[in-house]
């Protein structure tokens, strides 16, 4: 075999494999949805692939809607919003980003925060993953804080050096703030006080109400 | 001086109240052991499970095995139990798994301070090595007649991860799931879409409820 042949014959089993692939896919789309709409979603699902991008999250939203018994309508209209927010997603992050980046940063497109945020993001940390930032965000918005602020308090604190882990913590701190009773946006900007470089960022706590104020005193 | 004094005595004053303000610490660490030894016994069943299956693959494993991870399940059944009771979580606590005011309110913050966290630290991932890292999954719904799983994991089918109820209500299973992101619900009594309590919301929202999402491995891609 010349090696002129090898490269040839590899690239032809790869192109076997991505079609045995998507084959497979294909029917997990055609045992729930009807035809027309596994059609529609295959589609769909084959652009992004041929683009580089993660497909399987599609896949998941229209067998979601299968499960919940969304329209066609609907189902084509999620994938199709998605499929456009993953490509959005990797321009902003960046054509190294991994697919559970890209996957994040498309969620939380899709929930309204921008590309440019999303961009902002990465040159605050443009090496490390992004993942569980990209989470911390989604979760802030999707409990009620406006996306441009959420968005601008992540990126500030990736820009100070925030760690995974302290975000998380930070995350799980506001959510329950929030479940005590706190406005969305008022714990967030409290607890952006203990993220890296917040001191000086976040609100002051509000004082309690039977706490004993203290007296400086002056001269008299 | 007098300064001096002043800001000593608001430092101290704020110590105090930021002890007050820390909900029975000693009770989440002791919870903490009690899951860290849950996912422990877990992890290590799997990953035994795996290392004698020369082709690696869990789902082949886990028909040949069946007798010896139902020991695992009942086990973990058991302590995930004593889990629910610990926290204070038992019966009683409140009336459904609906969201009914702040008894149930009160119940899921409860929950949500004693969890084992969404994020799972990248320093307990086993799959750079192959192994699907057991992951539990835990809804208190004590009125609910049947809970299921459901995620990108198993095509979000509800028939496919039934969840087993424990004594006073909570409603676990493990699932070995490879590192990344995955996006999930509970299935409540076969209509009601319910987010994990425990962990992040989901952004998408194409059909209704939210979804929940957990980063196994600490958000790095398989």
């Amino acid at each position: 075999m010349t090696p002129n042949v090898k490269p040839l014959l590899a690239a032809v089993g790869l192109a076997l494999l991505a079609v045995s692939d998507a084959s497979a896919q294909d029917r997990r789309l055609t045992t729930r949805l009807d035809s027309a709409t596994a059609a529609q979603v295959t589609r769909l699902v084959d652009s992004v692939r041929v683009a580089g991008l993660p497909a399987d999250p599609l896949i998941g939203v229209a067998l979601e809607g299968a499960t919940r018994r969304a329209s066609a309508e609907r189902i084509v209209g999620a994938v199709r919003e998605y499929a456009s927010a993953l490509g959005s997603a990797r321009q902003a992050l960046g054509e190294r980003a991994q697919s559970d980046e890209i996957v994040s940063g498309a969620g939380v497109i899709v929930a309204g925060v921008t590309p440019t945020a999303v961009e902002s993001m990465r040159a605050a940390r443009p090496t490390g993953l992004l993942t569980v930032p990209l989470v911390v965000l989604a979760d802030l918005v999707a409990r009620g804080v406006p996306a441009d602020s959420a968005a601008a308090t992540v990126a500030d604190a990736l820009r100070n050096g925030a760690r995974d882990d302290e975000l998380s913590e930070f995350r799980r701190r506001v959510e329950r703030d929030i479940l005590a009773g706190a406005k969305p946006t008022t714990a967030m900007s409290i607890r952006t006080r203990d993220l890296p470089g917040g001191r000086s960022r976040g609100m002051q706590p509000p004082r309690m109400p039977n706490a004993p104020r203290m007296r400086r005193p002056g001269p008299r | 001086m007098t300064d001096d004094r002043d800001d000593r005595d608001e430092r101290n004053f704020q110590r105090a109240a930021a002890e007050l303000r820390t909900p029975s610490a000693r009770d989440d660490a002791a919870l903490d052991d009690v899951l860290v030894a849950i996912r422990g016994e877990a992890a290590s069943r799997f990953a035994s499970d795996d290392a004698g299956d020369p082709t690696g693959d869990w789902e082949h494993a886990r028909l040949r095995r069946r007798s010896r991870r139902r020991g695992a399940v009942w086990l973990v059944a058991g302590l995930a139990a004593a889990v629910a009771f610990a926290a204070g979580l038992g019966v009683g606590g409140f009336a459904g798994w609906r969201l009914r005011g702040e008894s149930y309110r009160a119940a899921m913050e409860d929950l949500g301070m004693r969890r084992v966290p969404p994020v799972v630290p990248a320093n307990v991932s086993a799959g750079a090595l192959g192994v699907r890292q057991p992951v539990q999954f835990m809804l208190v719904a004590p009125a609910a007649s049947r809970v299921a799983l459901v995620g990108e994991f198993n095509d979000w089918d509800p028939i496919a991860t039934p969840m087993a109820r424990a004594p006073g209500g909570a409603w676990h299973v493990a699932l070995p799931l490879a590192d990344g992101r995955h996006v999930y619900a509970f299935v409540v009594d076969g209509s009601a879409w319910v987010p994990d309590p425990q962990a992040p919301l989901a952004p998408e929202r194409w059909f209704g409820s939210r979804n929940s999402v957990m980063l196994v491995g600490g958000g790095r891609t398989q």
